[in-house]
C-alpha cells in the first residue's frame, strides 16, 4: 500500500463517517423543528408545570415553616424547590409517546424500519433526545424561575448547573435505554404500555421526584439509594443543588456504569427483538 | 297534507376567516374576519307521501345545508319548512320520533359491539314499546337478510353488511320519512344493488318517503322516479327522472388512451369531448348512435392500449342543466 | 311517562358503554387496575410524608386519604358515565358529530355527555371505596355522607368539563386547553386547601372550584357539618345549571350553523 494509497482510505472513511453521522444530524434538526412548530402546545403543558411548581412549592414552604427548620433532609427551602425543578425538568420531558417502538412494533412498521440505512437503535436516541430537548429547557426555566421566586434566592450556583449538564444527559440516556428495553418487550408482550407506566410510576416514586431519598424511612431510603432509578432523578438532581464536587464524580461514575448495563440490555432486547422479527415476519 | 314542503328555504353564513390552533380560534372570537356565504337560496319544492326523490348536487352545493335544515339541526335565515306537517327547527323533538336519516359516513352503531346491542339501545331512545319492538326487529331482519349479523361486532362486517344494518336501524321505529345520505357509498356491485331492491322494497310495502342524495347515477337512475337537482344554493331541475334519462342521461363516454398518437374519427352524434397526445374522448348519443358499432369501428381504427366506456360524470349533467336552466 | 323513558333511555346507554368497553376484557382489566395503581403512588407519597412531617396545617394523612377518596371516587363517577365531560368531548362538537345527537328524540345534553366513557374512571372508583373504607376505616354512619358527597363532587367535575368543552361552540377546538385546566382543578383538588394563601383560596372556590371538591367534603366527613354540607350540594347544583345553559347557547350557535362555517 503505497502512502497516498493509505492517505485516501484514511480520508475516504472519514468523509463516510461525516456523512454517516450528517444523517444523524438532520434527523435530530428535524425533530426539534417539528416540536418547535407547535409552539402553543408547549406552552399548554407549562401551565402544568406552573401549577404542579405552585403546589409544592406552597407544601415545602408551608412544611419548613410549620417546623421552624432551615433544612429538611439536607436541603434548604430554596434547594428543595430548585430540587423539585429538575427532577420534573427530566421526568416530565418524556414525549408521550415516548419511542414509538411499541407501536411500530405492533402495526408492524418496525420491519420497514430495519431496512432503512441507518442504525435504529440510534436513530430513535437521536429523534427521541431532540423531542425532549425543548420540553426539558422550557420546564426548567419556567419550574426554575418559579423555585426561585418562591424561595426568594437563587439556590443554586450557574456553575452547578453547568457542571451538571453532563449528569443530566447521563440521566436522560439511562432513563432512554430502559424505555426502549420496555417498548421492545412488545415483541412478546401484546402492549408494553402498562409496563412502561409501571417504570414510571417507579421513577416517580423510588426515583424520588416526589420526596428526595434523604426524607425517605431508613429502610426504604437504602433500597431505593440501591435501584438504577436514583440516578436518573434523585442523584443528579441533589448533586446539581447541594454543588458537592466529590458527590458529583461519584455519580458520573455510577452514571456510566448504570448506563453500560443498561445500554448492554437494550442491545441485547434489540437483537432478540430482530431475530424474531426475521423469523416471525413482524 | 305534503310529506315535506319547502318554500323560499334559505340559509345564509357568516364565515368567519381563522387562523390555525388555540391563536387562530381566539383572535376570531375578539377580532373576526368575516363574509357572508348564501348556502342555500330560496329552494322551493313540494314531496308527497311515498315518493322516492333524488337529491343531486356537487359537492358544496346546499344539499346537506337544506338536509339539516329539514330534520331540525339548522334553522334558516329565511324561508318556511314544514315535515310532516311540522317545522322541524321548532318541533324537533317531536318530528324525530316520526323521520330517520342514515349517513353513509357517520355510523349508528356501535362498533365495538353487535347490531344487536346497539338496536336495543335504538328501541329506549324512540321509546318503543318491547313488544312492538321484538315484532318489529323480526320483520327487519328477514326483509334486510341481516339475522347471522345481529351478533357479530360491527367491525368485523363489510361495508355492505353495515349499511345494510344501518338502514334496518334507522327503520326500527317506523319513520315515515328516510334522509338517506350516500348509502352505497364504497360498495361494491352486489351489495349495491342489493340496498337499491331493499329501499325499493321498503316503499313499496311501507309507504316510506325516501329523500336520497347520491353521487351514484345508478343508484339515482334504478330507484328515484323523480330528481331534484341544487347547484349554488338553488334549484336547478325539479322534474322526473325519465325527463332527467332522456335529456342528459342519454349519453356514453368512450375515454380512450392510445398507443399511438392518432386525430379523432369523426362519427354522426359523437361529439369529441377532449384529444391530446395519447388520449381521447369522445361522448355518443346513444339514442341516436349505436354505441358497440362505434366502439367497435374504433378499435379497429386505432391502435388502443386502454378503453373505458363511461356514464357523463353527474358533475357534467348537472353543469349541463344549470347552462339549460340559466 | 317521559321521565321513566328518560330513565330507561340512560339505563341503555350505560349498558351499550359499559358493554363497549368490556369488549376488550384485558384492556378494561388493565384500564382500571393501573388507574388504581396510579392513585395509589399518591397514596404512598402522602404516607411517607406524613411519617416525616406529622401535621400540615392540621391536616392529617387520613385527611388527605379521605380528600383523594371522595375525588377518586366523584370524578370517577362523572367519567365513568358522563365521558364526553373530558376534553375529548370537544371532538364531538367540532367534528359535527352533534348533529346525531340533534336528530334523535331524547335530551342532547344527557345523550352528549352518556356518550363515551372513561374505563379508568372505575379505577378511580375502586381506588375511592378501597381507601376510605381500609386506610380511614370510617364509622358506618360516615357511608352514605361518603357518597352523597362523592356524587355531589361527581356533579362538580361533569359540570365544570361540560362549561370547559361549550367553549368550543365559539372558538372551535379548544381540547388542549380545556384539557390543561381540567388538570388543574383535578391537581388541586388532591391538595389540601390550607397551604395557599387567601388570594389563591379564593380562586379555588370560585373560577377553579377545587375548594368545593377538595376542601369542604373532607371537613363534612371529618366533623358533620350541615351548612358546609349544604353548601357543597348548592354549588353542584348551581354549577351544573350554569353549565347546562351555556351549553344550550352554544347548541344554538351550533344550530345556527355558524360554527360550522368557522371551520373553513
Amino acid at each position: 500500500m503505497t502512502a497516498a494509497a493509505l492517505t485516501t482510505r484514511a480520508c475516504t472513511r472519514r468523509r463516510t463517517l461525516r456523512l454517516r453521522l450528517r444523517k444523524y444530524g438532520a434527523a435530530f434538526r428535524v425533530s426539534l423543528l417539528s416540536q418547535l412548530a407547535y409552539p402553543a402546545e408547549l406552552w399548554l403543558r407549562s401551565v402544568f408545570v406552573v401549577v404542579i411548581m405552585f403546589i409544592f412549592s406552597s407544601l415545602w414552604h408551608t412544611t419548613f415553616a410549620e417546623l421552624g427548620r432551615a433544612t429538611l433532609g439536607g436541603f434548604t427551602l430554596g434547594q428543595m424547590l430548585w430540587y423539585l425543578a429538575l427532577t420534573e425538568s427530566i421526568l416530565l420531558s418524556r414525549p408521550r409517546d415516548a419511542l414509538r417502538i411499541d407501536e411500530e412494533v405492533r402495526t408492524g412498521q418496525l420491519a420497514y424500519q430495519l431496512a432503512r440505512p441507518y442504525n435504529y437503535v440510534l436513530y430513535r436516541f437521536v429523534t427521541a433526545s431532540a423531542e425532549r430537548l425543548p420540553r426539558f429547557l422550557i420546564t426548567l426555566v419556567i419550574a426554575g424561575a418559579m423555585a426561585t421566586a418562591f424561595s426568594g434566592e437563587l439556590s443554586v450556583r450557574p456553575a452547578s448547573l453547568l457542571a451538571g449538564l453532563p449528569v443530566l444527559a447521563l440521566a436522560l440516556a439511562i432513563d432512554y435505554c430502559f424505555v426502549l428495553s420496555i417498548s421492545l418487550l412488545a415483541f412478546w408482550v401484546e402492549d408494553a404500555s402498562p409496563v412502561l407506566f409501571i417504570y414510571d410510576r417507579l421513577l416517580m416514586l423510588l426515583g424520588g421526584m416526589l420526596l428526595p431519598l434523604s426524607l425517605f424511612p431508613g429502610a426504604l431510603a437504602t433500597v431505593a439509594r440501591a435501584l438504577p432509578f436514583s440516578t436518573i432523578v434523585y442523584d443528579p438532581a441533589s448533586v446539581i443543588v447541594s454543588g458537592d464536587g466529590e458527590a458529583w464524580a461519584l455519580l458520573v461514575l455510577r452514571q456510566v456504569v448504570t448506563l453500560a448495563v443498561a445500554l448492554m440490555l437494550a442491545l441485547l432486547f434489540f437483537r432478540y427483538a430482530v431475530r424474531r422479527l426475521q423469523t416471525n415476519g413482524g | 297534507m305534503a310529506a315535506i314542503e319547502v318554500s323560499g328555504l334559505t340559509k345564509q353564513f357568516q364565515v368567519t376567516v381563522r387562523g390555525a390552533g388555540i391563536g387562530g380560534g381566539l383572535r376570531a372570537l375578539f377580532r373576526p374576519v368575516r363574509r357572508t356565504v348564501t348556502a342555500v337560496d330560496a329552494v322551493s319544492f313540494t314531496i308527497e307521501p311515498g315518493e322516492i326523490v333524488a337529491f343531486i348536487g356537487p359537492n358544496g352545493a346546499g344539499k346537506s345545508t337544506t338536509i339539516k335544515m329539514l330534520t331540525g339541526i339548522l334553522y334558516p335565515s329565511s324561508g318556511a319548512a314544514t315535515v310532516l306537517g311540522l317545522t322541524p327547527w321548532r318541533e324537533r323533538t317531536k318530528l324525530a320520533f316520526r323521520i330517520a336519516s342514515v349517513f353513509g359516513q357517520r355510523s349508528q352503531l356501535s362498533f365495538h359491539l353487535p347490531p344487536r346491542d346497539s338496536f336495543d339501545l335504538l328501541a329506549a331512545i324512540y321509546e318503543l314499546d318491547q313488544g312492538a319492538y321484538r315484532k318489529r326487529l323480526a320483520e327487519l331482519v328477514a326483509l334486510f337478510e341481516i339475522g347471522r349479523l345481529m351478533d357479530q361486532p360491527v367491525r368485523k362486517l363489510s361495508l355492505g353488511e353495515r349499511m345494510r344494518c344501518e338502514v334496518a336501524a334507522s327503520l326500527l321505529h317506523r319513520p315515515e320519512v328516510l334522509f338517506l345520505d350516500e348509502p352505497t357509498i364504497g360498495m361494491d356491485v352486489i351489495a349495491r344493488q342489493a340496498m337499491r331492491d331493499l329501499i325499493q322494497r321498503l316503499n313499496r310495502e311501507e309507504g316510506t318517503t325516501v329523500l336520497l342524495t347520491s353521487h351514484d347515477a345508478g343508484d339515482v337512475e334504478q330507484i328515484c322516479r323523480r330528481a331534484i337537482v341544487i347547484s349554488q344554493g338553488r334549484t336547478v331541475f325539479d322534474d322526473t327522472i325519465a325527463t332527467l334519462r332522456r335529456e342528459y342521461l342519454g349519453h356514453k363516454v368512450i375515454d380512450l388512451t392510445l398507443s399511438e398518437r392518432a386525430e379523432p374519427l369523426q362519427y354522426p352524434d359523437v361529439r369529441c369531448v377532449e384529444h391530446s397526445q395519447y388520449r381521447m374522448k369522445l361522448e355518443v348519443d346513444t339514442s341516436r348512435q349505436q354505441l358497440d358499432l362505434i366502439v367497435a369501428h374504433l378499435v379497429s381504427r386505432l391502435k388502443v392500449a386502454d378503453i373505458a366506456i363511461q356514464d357523463p360524470p353527474l358533475e357534467d349533467v348537472i353543469a349541463a342543466i344549470y347552462r339549460r336552466a340559466s | 311517562m317521559r321521565p321513566w323513558q328518560t330513565m330507561r333511555f340512560l339505563l341503555q346507554l350505560v349498558r351499550l358503554n359499559l358493554r363497549a368497553a368490556m369488549a376488550y376484557r384485558a384492556g378494561f382489566i388493565a384500564g382500571v387496575g393501573f388507574m388504581a395503581l396510579n392513585d395509589m403512588m399518591w397514596i404512598i407519597f402522602w404516607t411517607l410524608f406524613f411519617s416525616r412531617f406529622p401535621a400540615l396545617r392540621g391536616w392529617t394523612l387520613d385527611d388527605v386519604v379521605t380528600m383523594w377518596a371522595v375525588v377518586a371516587t366523584g370524578f370517577g363517577i362523572a367519567t365513568g358515565f358522563f365521558g364526553n365531560c373530558r376534553a375529548e368531548g370537544v371532538r364531538v362538537i367540532v367534528s359535527g358529530r352533534m348533529d346525531y345527537y340533534l336528530s334523535l328524540p331524547r335530551n342532547v345534553v344527557l345523550h352528549y355527555l352518556g356518550g363515551s366513557i372513561s374505563v379508568a374512571a372505575f379505577g378511580d372508583i375502586l381506588f375511592g371505596v378501597l381507601a376510605y373504607a381500609l386506610a380511614v376505616q370510617p364509622a358506618p354512619a360516615r357511608w352514605p355522607l361518603f357518597i352523597l358527597l362523592a356524587l355531589a363532587v361527581a356533579v362538580i367535575m361533569l359540570s365544570f368539563g361540560l362549561l370547559l368543552n361549550s367553549l368550543a361552540f365559539w372558538i372551535g377546538n379548544s381540547e388542549g386547553l380545556g384539557q390543561q385546566i381540567l388538570n388543574v382543578m383535578i391537581t388541586f383538588s388532591t391538595y389540601p386547601l390550607d397551604l395557599f394563601g387567601v388570594a389563591v383560596k379564593v380562586a379555588l372556590f370560585t373560577i377553579i372550584p377545587a375548594g368545593f371538591t377538595g376542601y369542604l367534603p373532607v371537613t363534612v366527613l371529618r366533623e358533620f357539618d350541615p351548612w358546609r354540607l349544604g353548601a357543597t350540594v348548592a354549588f353542584a347544583a348551581a354549577l351544573l345549571a350554569l353549565a347546562m345553559r351555556v351549553f344550550y347557547a352554544g347548541l344554538r350557535r351550533y344550530e345556527s350553523g355558524s360554527l360550522v362555517a368557522t371551520q373553513g
